[in-house]
């Protein structure tokens, strides 16, 4: 059986349903780009 | 995209290099703002040298963004940091919607270090409805 993704965001009305979402968010600093300038 | 604010990367890079006088390591980088940093959302994209447009004051948003209120585990042997720590950040428009495409994480000052796209950009926020970052959905590592 398949994990739900969990959420990042979420959009939700007064009422608390969900209306719309996203996955969480991953920043990567790489630091071999960083030495390239990127 | 998600990445770093570009001025930061140059301040990283020139802290830890032979970039000053004779060799030595260049200027080390100042202390971030001493208050708690900020989550801010935007309604256009964030670049690597440009910040989005912040959304508008008012109706449940305040310029600036909003504070993080629990420290967020330190990072050990480079793990990656998550924020917000243990509790979600939301914002409930109170008149006219948002559209929301990317967040800048500052220090408690303004100054722009992280920035990113929220998947699923541009997000539409309606009036009454709530816009809600899950604890932990932001992940931060170095490579």
């Amino acid at each position: 059986m398949l994990e739900p993704e969990p959420m990042g965001w979420t959009v939700t009305d007064p009422d608390g349903n969900i209306i719309s979402a996203g996955p969480p968010i991953a920043i990567e600093l790489s630091v071999s780009d960083m030495l390239e300038g990127q | 995209m998600a990445a770093i604010d570009k001025a930061m990367q140059t301040k990283i890079l020139n802290a830890l290099t032979p970039t000053g006088a004779a060799g030595i390591p260049g200027t080390m980088i100042t202390a971030l703002g001493g208050a708690a940093m900020k989550l801010k959302l935007t309604s256009t994209q964030s670049t690597s040298t440009t910040s989005g447009t912040e959304i508008a004051s008012g109706n449940g948003y305040t310029t600036g963004g909003q504070a993080f209120s629990v420290a967020s585990t330190a990072s050990s042997a480079g793990s990656a940091v998550t924020c917000p720590k243990t509790t979600a950040l939301s914002w409930t428009n109170g008149a006219g919607g948002w559209t929301i495409y990317s967040m800048e994480l500052t220090d408690s000052a303004g100054l722009r270090v992280w920035f990113a796209d929220f998947n699923g950009a541009p997000i539409t926020v309606a009036a009454g409805n709530t816009f809600t970052i899950a604890a932990d959905a932001i992940s931060i590592t170095v490579t």
